[in-house]
C-alpha cells in the first residue's frame, strides 16, 4: 500500500467511490413508494422525453432533490467527523456527539422563531450556535492530556443534553406554526427537500471541502501532537482554527437544511480508516464520496422499511451508529 | 568555532511562577550538547523555547546566527528538528508513512512525495536501522524502535540542529546506549549539532562534548563533563550527597548519589 504513490491512491479511491456513489444515487432515485422496475427508471433517466411524464416528475422533482440533499448531508457529516477526530486526536469525536449539531439546531430554531428567512438568516444563527457549543466543548475538554479523551466525551454529553433541553424549552415557549414539523426535523428530515435548497447547500459546502482537502496533509502532521507538528513547520493556530470554523460552518448549514442525523461522522470515517489507513489526503475524498453514498442508502432504508409513510433518516443512522460507538469505546478502554 | 544555538538572556514564567531567569549559553556547531538539571529546573521549558514551541518574551535565541523569531515555520523546520519525549500513536500510521512526514517542510501543502523524498526516507530508515519495520504501525514496535523511527523522521527534515527531550528516558539500559550511539554516529557522519535534555547524567557524560547544568532557572556550570560534574555543586543543587570517580571506560567522570544508609561511609 505504501509503495503506491499518494496521488495514485487518491485517484483510485476517488474513482471507485464515485462509481459507488453513482450506484447508490441510482438506487435512491429508482426505489420509492411507487415501485417500478429499475430498468424503467434507467430509461426515464437516460431518455426523459420518451418516457411517462408522471414517472419523470416523480424522479426529477421529488426524488432527485432528496437524494442530492442526502448525499450532501452524508458528505458533510462524515467529513466533519473526520476533521474533529483529527483535531481532537480522538476517534470518537463527531459533530452530533460533540454537541455541535445540537448547537446548530438551537441556533436554527431561534432563527425560525425570530422569523428570519431560511437563507441566510437561519443559516447564520445556526452557525453561531455551532461555534458556541464547539468553543464550550473545546474549553471544557482542554487541559491535562490524560483526561482529555473521557472529558471530551463527557463535555459532549453535557453540552448535548443542555442543547436538547434548550430546544424543548424553545419549542414549548412558542406557539409558532412555523415549527410544527420540528420534532420530525430534529431526527433528520429529508422529505421537504427541493432543488433550490440543494443548490444553496451545495454552494456553501463545496468551498469547505476544498479548504479541508488542502489542509488534509496538515491534519496528518497534527496527529503527531502539537509540539511535533509545530517543529515540522505547521502553523497550528491557523490550521486548527480554519478547520474548526470550516467544519462547523458546513455542519450548521447541513443541520439547518436537514435536521439532526447522529453518528454518521463516526461510522463513515471509521470504516474508511480501517480500509484505507490514516492518511487524510485519501480519507477526505473517501469521506466526501463514501459518506454521501452512505446517507443516500440510509435514506433509502428510511423510505423503504416502513409499511406506511417513512421514518426520519436520523433513526436509521443512529441505529447503525450507536452500537458501533459503544464497540469503539469498549475497545479503546481495554 | 561557529555557534549553532545561542541562548541570550531568556526568561520565562508560567503565570507568576518564574521558571527561567536570564539564561545565557552557546552551543558550538557540530557538538553533542546536553542540558542537565534537577526536576523543575526548567530544562523542558528551555527546550520548548529553543524549538519555538513556546514563545519567549525577554532575551533572544539565535539559531545558526539568526534570531529564532526571524524564521518562518517551514524555514525553521528545514534547519532544526525536534524529537519530543513521547509521541501519541492514536492513529495507525506505518513507520514509513511516519518517516516520510519528516519531508513535509520541503513539500507543498499536500505533501506530494517525489522520488528524492522516498530516497531520503529510505536512507534515514537504513541509518537508524528501522527499514525492516517500515510496513508496521507504531503500536506494533517496541519503545526503542519507536524512538529510532522518530529520529529517522527528524533526519528527513534535513536539519543542521537536532533537539531531543529525554529521548532515552523510557528505554532499558541496552537500548539507551544503542540510541545514544546512534545520535553520536549521526553527529560524526553528518555534522548535525545534537542538543539534548537528559536526566541520566552518567550516560550524558559519556557522549557529550559539552554540558550545561541549570538550576533555579539559571546556568550553574557549563563546559566539558569533568568541569560541570562537581560533587559539591551537585549536592547543593540536587540536595543529596554525591561521589564522583572516573568511568572505567575512559577519562569521563562518573557520579553516584549516596543513599542515606551509606552516608556514614563518606
Amino acid at each position: 500500500m505504501t509503495h503506491r504513490s499518494i496521488a495514485f491512491r487518491i485517484t483510485l479511491v476517488t474513482v471507485v467511490l464515485s462509481l459507488f456513489l453513482g450506484l447508490a444515487m441510482f438506487l435512491g432515485l429508482g426505489i420509492g413508494s411507487t415501485s417500478q422496475g429499475l430498468s424503467t427508471v434507467w430509461k426515464t433517466l437516460v431518455s426523459p422525453e420518451t418516457s411517462d411524464s408522471t414517472m419523470t416528475a416523480i424522479i426529477w422533482r421529488i426524488r432527485f432533490p432528496r437524494v442530492l440533499m442526502a448525499m450532501m448531508a452524508g458528505a458533510v457529516l462524515s467529513t466533519g467527523g473526520l476533521v474533529f477526530q483529527a483535531l481532537l486526536r480522538n476517534p470518537l469525536a463527531e459533530p452530533y456527539i460533540l454537541g455541535v449539531s445540537g448547537g446548530s439546531a438551537i441556533g436554527a430554531i431561534i432563527g425560525i422563531i425570530l422569523g428570519l428567512s431560511r437563507f441566510p438568516g437561519v443559516g447564520i444563527t445556526a452557525f453561531m450556535g455551532s461555534m458556541v457549543t464547539l468553543v464550550l466543548v473545546v474549553i471544557m475538554s482542554s487541559g491535562r492530556s490524560s483526561l482529555k479523551k473521557d472529558s471530551m466525551l463527557l463535555s459532549g454529553v453535557v453540552v448535548n443534553s443542555f442543547c436538547s433541553a434548550v430546544i424543548m424549552f424553545l419549542i414549548s415557549l412558542t406557539q409558532n406554526n412555523k415549527i410544527h414539523n420540528i420534532m420530525f426535523w430534529l431526527m433528520g428530515d429529508l422529505s421537504s427537500s427541493d432543488l433550490n435548497q440543494a443548490g444553496i447547500l451545495a454552494m456553501s459546502i463545496i468551498p469547505c471541502f476544498i479548504i479541508i482537502f488542502v489542509l488534509s496533509h496538515a491534519m496528518n502532521i497534527l496527529l503527531m501532537g502539537s509540539e511535533m507538528a509545530h517543529s515540522m513547520g505547521v502553523n497550528i493556530r491557523v490550521v486548527t482554527s480554519v478547520l474548526l470554523i470550516t467544519s462547523s460552518f458546513m455542519v450548521s448549514a447541513t443541520v439547518c437544511h436537514c435536521g439532526l442525523m447522529g453518528f454518521v461522522g463516526l461510522v463513515v470515517p471509521h470504516i474508511f480508516r480501517l480500509a484505507l489507513g490514516p492518511d487524510h489526503r485519501v480519507l477526505v475524498p473517501a469521506c466526501i464520496l463514501g459518506g454521501g453514498a452512505y446517507m443516500v442508502l440510509c435514506d433509502l432504508l428510511a423510505r423503504w422499511i416502513p409499511r406506511q409513510g417513512e421514518m426520519p433518516v436520523g433513526v436509521i443512522t443512529a441505529m447503525i451508529g450507536a452500537p458501533l460507538f459503544i464497540m469503539l469505546l469498549k475497545r479503546g478502554r481495554s | 568555532m561557529d555557534v549553532a544555538v545561542s541562548v541570550q538572556g531568556i526568561s520565562h514564567a508560567y503565570g507568576k511562577n518564574r521558571v527561567l531567569d536570564n539564561l545565557w549559553f552557546d552551543v558550538p556547531q557540530g557538538a553533542f550538547f546536553t542540558i542537565i538539571g534537577p526536576n523543575g529546573s526548567g530544562k523542558s521549558t528551555l527546550m520548548r523555547l529553543i524549538s519555538g514551541v513556546l514563545r519567549y518574551g525577554a532575551g533572544d535565541v539565535q539559531l545558526l546566527g539568526r534570531s529564532l523569531k526571524s524564521y518562518g515555520g517551514k524555514q525553521l523546520a528545514k534547519r532544526v528538528a525536534y524529537v519530543p519525549q513521547t509521541v501519541s500513536a492514536e492513529f495507525p500510521f506505518s513507520v514509513q508513512e511516519l518517516v516520510m512526514l519528516g519531508r513535509s517542510p520541503h513539500q507543498g501543502m499536500l505533501g506530494m512525495n517525489s522520488g528524492k523524498d522516498y530516497e531520503i526516507a529510505r536512507q534515514a530508515m537504513a541509518f537508524t536501522n528501522v527499514d525492516h519495520l517500515k510496513e508496521r504501525t507504531l503500536d506494533q514496535i517496541s519503545g526503542g524502535e519507536r524512538q529510532r523511527v522518530f529520529i529517522a523522521r527528524a533526519i528527513c527534515q534535513g536539519p543542521e540542529i537536532m533537539l531531543l527531550d529525554e529521548p532515552a528516558s523510557a528505554l532499558d539500559l541496552a537500548h539507551q546506549v544503542m540510541l545514544m550511539d546512534l545520535l553520536d554516529r549521526l553527529k560524526q557522519e553528518t555534522g548535525i549539532t545534537i542538543v539534548m535534555v537528559s536526566h541520566d547524567i552518567n550516560l550524558a557524560a559519556m557522549y557529550s562534548d559539552e554540558m550545561v547544568l541549570i538550576a533555579g532557572g539559571s546556568v550553574v556550570k557549563k563546559g566539558p563533563a569533568d568541569h560541570v560534574l562537581d560533587a559539591r555543586v551537585l549536592e547543593d543543587i540536587f540536595g543529596c550527597p554525591f561521589l564522583i570517580d572516573t568511568n572505567p571506560l575512559g577519562n569521563v567522570p562518573r557520579i553516584f548519589p549516596v543513599p542515606d544508609k551509606f552516608k556514614s561511609l563518606i
